[in-house]
């Protein structure tokens, strides 16, 4: 826990430290760059309805429904960032509906399971993005979601009793990341 | 009595040849509509009595630009049916059909493709759409969204100025696989095997249809052909075919 929030710590503070040399640099992704930032734009949506479903389900004390719709606020902010970055090429609404299985929502520990497996991912693609993006902007952005993100995981993992994982979240990149939210997405059309 | 049979006669000859000379011009200006090429089984299908051109959208938007006898232009992204709006060539386009993307390879699968990571190797023949031509766009799109932009440079790519180029090629074998739609993909299912491609990263396929503002346009044929393809029966027919549809209103 302790190293996790020193790790934070330290990766927020870079993002005054650049900002000290001049404006952040806007995201503009280079090339594949793109790949990075149209996940978490998906991704974050879909730790919303995660949360979503979250406040729905029993067993929660208000307190802890107060964290959970903060987490939600804050993963809304960030897609809507991340939207901003893809400009045109956004998601937009009914390009895609996000569909959580009954049976990996049904009991409060069900929920959060899958939130943390949602979380988790997502971290990853952005530890992976602070480290591979060309684009300075675009990882600068990553890298403040990440801390935001983290922060939301370390969250989930109060909520469940766990242990909140030591350390940075291991890179993961979008092949192995993508196919794992896939099953979670229906699009119009698609059979 | 033979004279007024012959008046008779001759007042029936002339009025057949008044509607034949009418019904020829109308044939001769049969609405024209110009269509994405991976309409080319749906249009149809919606009403064989009119005249098709499909080709890629892009093309179809030059053609129009420099002053095509076209009444209707269904285009395969907004991008080409807003150009034209914008430039008060069409009136305000409509989305009327969704697509997505698939990979297809031919029956035989030579390349023994599965997933389309396994282009990152290299050393396959690829089929894609031109830069400019919807089905170019959208894959370059996708590709980027997956990280796997570098595969266009090691791969032996053929680039096609529409769809129906890219599903010639993978069903004859002349490339192991191609980027085209999911419709495209199913008409041809005898020749090609289509591959999923992640949903995360799909870009969202809209199809887009206004009817052509030129000097001596059948405005009011366009409209009823619009009607047509949006209203339930030709909405119906679409979803029959694979496409998606977007909400209506």
């Amino acid at each position: 826990m302790h190293r996790l929030l020193v790790t934070l710590v330290a990766l927020a503070g870079l993002v005054p430290a650049a900002a000290a040399h001049g404006a952040p640099p806007a995201a503009t992704p280079v090339g594949d760059d793109v790949g990075f930032v149209q996940y978490g734009a998906i991704a974050e949506r879909l730790g919303v309805a995660a949360d979503t479903q979250a406040l729905r389900t029993p067993g929660f004390t208000a307190a802890q429904r107060r964290e959970l719709s903060a987490a939600r606020a804050a993963k809304l902010r960030a897609a809507h960032r991340l939207d901003a970055v893809l400009g045109a090429d956004a998601p937009q609404p009914g390009d895609f509906t996000i569909v959580l299985p009954a049976a990996q929502t049904r009991t409060r520990a069900d929920v959060l399971a899958l939130a943390t497996r949602l979380e988790r991912l997502l971290c990853g693609v952005y530890t992976s993005a602070t480290a591979y993006a060309q684009d300075p902007g675009t990882r600068m952005l990553l890298a403040r979601l990440l801390a935001s993100d983290a922060a939301d995981l370390a969250q989930l993992h109060r909520l469940a009793g766990l242990r909140p994982s030591a350390g940075l979240i291991e890179p993961i990149d979008v092949d192995t990341a993508g196919p794992a939210i896939d099953p979670y997405l229906k699009t119009p059309g698609s059979p | 009595m033979t004279t007024s049979f012959l008046r008779r006669t001759g007042l029936i000859v002339a009025c057949a040849a008044v509607l034949a000379g009418l019904a020829a011009p109308s044939a001769a200006l049969a609405l024209n509509v110009y269509a994405a090429a991976s309409l080319r089984d749906a249009f149809p299908a919606i009403t064989n009595a009119v005249r098709y051109s499909f080709a890629g959208s892009n093309q179809l938007q030059l053609q129009i630009e420099h002053g095509a006898p076209a009444d209707v232009f269904a285009s395969a992204s907004p991008k080409e049916a807003q150009a034209l709006f914008h430039e008060g060539l069409c009136t305000r386009p409509v989305t009327f059909a969704t697509n997505f993307l698939v990979l297809l390879v031919p029956k035989s699968n030579p390349g023994h493709l599965t997933s389309v990571y396994d282009l990152r190797a290299g050393g396959h023949r690829l089929a894609v759409g031109a830069p400019g031509v919807p089905i170019g766009d959208y894959t370059r799109q996708l590709l980027a969204r997956l990280r796997l932009g570098a595969i266009l440079s090691r791969n032996t790519v053929s680039q096609e100025p529409n769809v129906t180029g890219i599903v010639s090629k993978v069903a004859l074998g002349s490339a192991d696989a191609g980027f085209a739609y999911y419709t495209d993909g199913r008409s041809a299912s005898d020749r090609v095997s289509s591959i999923r491609l992640p949903r995360w990263a799909q870009p969202p396929v809209r199809y887009q249809i206004c009817a052509v503002r030129r000097s001596g346009a059948d405005t009011a044929g366009a409209q009823n052909f619009i009607q047509r393809v949006t209203t339930r029966a030709g909405r119906n027919i679409l979803k029959r075919l694979g496409f998606g549809l977007p909400p209506r209103g």
